[in-house]
């Protein structure tokens, strides 16, 4: 459960690993399972 | 060394394990949202097969039910084993992974359009949500520093900002966890009620979307909610519910001056650090990934892999919200704030039902 003082961690987080895949998806690298 | 001096030595205490340890430590916790998101999933396939043979109507996106529904059987019967807890603790993360993953569906024009509707609405949802839960806590005789709370959770966003303020609002650990258990038990009832008052009122899934953002308190709950609707519905949940979120700063801080007058709260010197602190830095990333797509940075085929892998990482999250969902917890907190949360929620999901209908007037939803 978040509280204020993880919450920068969780959402950089988040959003670091996200720029991640979509940068690897973009450069062909990985493709995520069909839904 | 004398006796009395090894007696009285504090007992050791091990230090705290280090980041690769911790991170393995996770991975039995994540498999078991993996295993129980994904059961989620092959039971509505199953239910769907019946459907099928037995010539049944069923509405979409029940694996998300079917997954909370499976989490919550767990944590309430046998427990979540410790050996799973810190993984099953990483669900936010998978939320707000899949939040900022959702952003390569949104382009730059739909979302200054829906999060600029969906601003305007927040702000009047807030000012109703703050003001009828203080009367309403008042009026069942609450103490002040619960009804704060109530009203923080209920109008923003549930228990991350329940948890952002009874720091700063100096609330004891009583009214933290009522408030919780409040805000968690009418986030798993809206699951169920939101779907069916926006199926029975016909609404268009942009409407529904925009309404589950508005009103439903925790993101985890409201992008279930939306998502158990429609894929586009959980699309304009997420935003609206992430336009809600930016605003926890200012009414946090609105609280924290208003205790700290009473002498009941610590001073908050530098108010501008204050509000960076409290702002949802997700929100940055969900923007970055949406400015991309919309200079067309990825092809058809990538944002359609991009949509998938945020379904998938949504699907650990909605177990996660299963899990948390302590039946017994709840059992505990007394009628009182419940029924104050409860009669709350009705009339905000009315007035943001009502706020939904009057932007439809003025713009297509």
């Amino acid at each position: 459960m978040a509280d204020s003082s993880k919450r920068f961690n969780v959402d950089t987080l988040a959003s670091i690993m996200a720029l991640l895949a979509v940068l690897l998806i973009r450069a062909g690298l990985v493709k995520a399972i069909p839904w | 060394m004398p006796e009395s001096a090894v007696l009285t030595q504090p007992p050791p205490v091990s230090p705290p394990a280090s980041l690769p340890v911790r991170a393995l430590r996770t991975i039995p916790g994540m498999l078991l949202l993996l295993v129980v998101g994904y059961g989620g999933k092959v039971i509505e396939e199953v239910v769907d097969h019946l459907a099928k043979v037995y010539h049944l109507r069923l509405p979409t996106g029940e694996y998300i039910l079917w997954a909370i529904m499976l989490g919550m059987i767990i944590a309430n019967t046998t427990g979540v084993p410790e050996i799973f807890r810190s993984g099953v603790a990483t669900y936010e993360f998978w939320l707000k992974l899949g939040i900022v993953l959702l952003g390569a569906r949104f382009v730059l024009s739909d979302l200054l359009r829906l999060g600029g509707i969906s601003l305007i609405l927040v702000v009047f949802e807030i000012g109703f949500s703050l003001v009828f839960m203080t009367m309403l806590g008042r009026w069942f005789k609450l103490r002040p520093k619960l009804i704060s709370l109530l009203a923080i959770g209920s109008s923003i966003c549930g228990v991350s900002a329940i948890l952002a303020s009874c720091g700063v609002i100096g609330a004891d650990d009583e009214d933290t966890s009522y408030a919780i258990a409040a805000i968690l038990a009418l986030g798993a009832i809206s699951l169920v009620a939101f779907p069916l008052v926006g199926h029975s009122l016909h609404l268009s899934d942009h409407a529904y979307g925009l309404w589950a953002g508005l009103a439903v308190d925790n993101t985890a709950e409201a992008t279930a909610a939306g998502a158990i609707y429609s894929d586009a519905a959980g699309k304009v949940a997420v935003l609206a519910k992430t336009c809600r979120s930016t605003m926890l700063g200012f009414v946090v801080l609105a609280y924290a001056v208003y205790w700290a007058t009473k002498g009941e709260a610590r001073v908050v010197t530098n108010k501008a650090k204050f509000l960076w602190q409290k702002f949802p830095k997700f929100v940055l990333g969900f923007l970055a990934i949406s400015v991309l797509a919309s200079f067309h940075y990825f092809s058809p085929a990538q944002t359609d892999s991009i949509a998938n892998l945020s379904r998938w990482v949504f699907l650990l999250s909605f177990a996660g919200v299963g899990f948390r969902t302590n039946l017994r917890e709840l059992g505990k907190q007394g009628a009182r704030p419940f029924v104050v949360g409860l009669v709350g929620e009705i009339a905000i999901a009315a007035i943001t039902l009502g706020l939904v209908y009057t932007a439809g007037r003025f713009s297509t939803l």
